[in-house]
């Protein structure tokens, strides 16, 4: 006997006695009715929940997914995806090594992370003008490549 | 004057989307709603790195070994972005007396701000002469650091509780650090060894807040230490019905049946095992079909058999459980009514 699969007990029952899935649906089914209420987004963190695998196996058969799938890369990579009941976005982060570090759904609109930041957005832009102000320089190597 | 964690982020060119991300994984660690991400990123990225001292006396390493497995936030976010680590003997490039000069320094520098880490019990017998650091006993290294700290965290519970190096006879008279400092917060992160990001956990608030977080009677952190192993434990339906493993092999094993008669001492254990679990959250000792050994609770080893259950054994202080019969459903609401025995007396012991 060498593989562990090979060992004759099984650990975890298939199904998961606490039936937590069903009742984060319930929660969830809630918060979308909030959202639509009143335009308040909810989340919900899913790394504090004493979910088992068939818990995690029955949001995923409920919700399926939609038509948003996002990718971000930064330091790490997280995917964004909506669900396929529109409104509901299930956030998986990754650290670099590819680990999950967070995985959450949230009720909204749009997820803010998918927005650029202003802090981004300041730096992107002083970029972009040291770059125009380094284009209009180049016109010299250009005389010198005449030359050659 | 050190650079905020802003300025250190925007000069390794990370973007503020990346540190959000980073933000929401430390608001899961600390417990938080997810939804804090951007108040704990404005708090954060104004902290000034702080100067962290760890020292390491009567331990086997553990602790270390599962703080540089975390993976949530990763080490090298945690600690070279968020901290600057200035003395940890396992770690630093440095030896010898280079490594002691630094630690002088760092002390000076950052004389009643910096952070202190503690893994391993201090001994005390014989002066202290069981356990030294270049001719210098713990017991006086200890002594002379915290006199400039902040703070003190006792990581893993040789620190929090003594440890192994206490458990009977103890030989070297270890003590856990709470015993010897008794003028600067301490705070309790036990485990053997503690879950990894437990500690980066309680590091992140020291960083978010400035402060150390909420404890309980142990000086335990509430948000991890809160609840215990059984009140989590997706066992607890099994329990509830009253359905047990009687051994490891049996078909209540196979269906992964409580493992309360097997010794589980998860009942009276508070920890977040059953929630944050190990090894990059695969799992915990219930779900690989092992009670759990109650190692973040003070005397752990000196409590009897790990397989024995918890109705007649010696964890028990209170006469709640052993009135209870060792079997069926009586033993579910013997076990739950000696856990909440248990916190309300810590409460009133408060
Ligand atoms: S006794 Fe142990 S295995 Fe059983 S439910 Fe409680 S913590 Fe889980």
């Amino acid at each position: 006997m060498s593989r562990l699969d090979e060992i004759p007990v099984r650990i975890m029952p298939a199904e998961s006695a606490a039936g937590q899935g069903q009742a984060l649906l319930h929660e969830l089914a809630h918060m979308l009715d909030v959202l639509l209420r009143e335009g308040r987004s909810g989340m919900i963190d899913l790394r504090a929940l004493p979910l088992a695998a068939a818990d995690f196996a029955r949001l995923r058969a409920v919700l399926g997914e939609g038509e948003v799938h996002a990718r971000i890369d930064a330091m790490g990579e997280a995917s964004i995806v909506e669900t396929g009941i529109p409104g509901i976005w299930w956030h998986t982060y990754r650290s670099h090594d590819g680990d999950i570090i967070t995985e959450m759904l949230e009720t909204t609109w749009c997820p803010d992370i998918l927005n650029s930041q202003p802090e981004d957005v300041t730096s992107g832009l002083q970029r972009l003008r040291e770059q125009l102000t380094g284009d209009a320089a180049p016109s010299i190597p250009a005389k010198e490549e005449q030359h050659a | 004057m050190r650079e905020t964690l802003d300025q250190s982020l925007r000069r390794q060119g990370v973007s503020r989307r990346a540190f959000l991300k980073y933000c929401t994984a430390l608001a899961s660690l600390m417990a938080l709603p997810p939804g804090m991400a951007p108040a704990i990123a404005a708090a954060l990225g104004k902290a000034m790195r702080p100067s962290v001292i760890w020292l390491s006396f009567q331990e086997c390493t553990g602790c270390t070994e599962s703080l540089t497995r975390s993976n949530a936030p990763t080490l090298e976010d945690l600690i070279f972005n968020s901290i600057s680590l200035d003395y940890h003997e396992t770690l630093q490039a440095a030896s010898g007396t280079a490594a002691e000069a630094a630690r002088e320094q760092a002390m000076k520098a950052f004389y009643g701000k910096y952070l202190l880490i503690v893994d391993g019990s201090v001994a005390t017998g014989l002066q202290g002469a069981y356990s030294t650091v270049a001719g210098v006993t713990n017991l006086d290294e200890l002594k002379k650091v915290a006199a400039g700290a902040a703070a003190v965290v006792a990581v893993g519970s040789c620190s929090s509780f003594g440890g192994l190096p206490m458990a009977h006879p103890n030989p070297t008279g270890a003590v856990a650090v709470s015993d010897i400092i008794t003028d600067k917060p301490v705070i309790n992160v036990p485990g053997c060894p503690p879950i990894p990001v437990v500690i980066t956990g309680v590091l992140a608030h020291f960083l978010t807040y400035g402060t150390l977080p909420e404890t309980d009677l142990h000086r335990r952190p509430k948000m991890f230490y809160g609840e215990t192993i059984h009140d989590r434990c997706y066992r607890r339906p099994f329990y509830d019905q009253g359905k047990f493993a009687h051994t490891f092999d049996d078909e209540g094993a196979r269906n992964g049946w409580c493992l309360y008669e097997l010794g589980c001492k998860g009942p009276i254990t508070y920890n977040s095992c059953a929630t944050l679990k190990w090894n990059e959250g695969t799992s915990f000792p219930i779900e690989s079909g092992h009670g759990c050994l109650g190692c973040s609770e003070p005397k752990f080893w000196d409590k009897g058999s790990f397989y024995q259950p918890l109705s007649g054994g010696t964890w028990t202080d209170s006469g709640t459980l052993l009135a209870a019969a060792a079997a069926g459903v009586a033993v579910g609401a013997g076990a739950a009514v000696l856990s909440r025995a248990r916190q309300h007396h810590a409460q009133e012991e408060k």
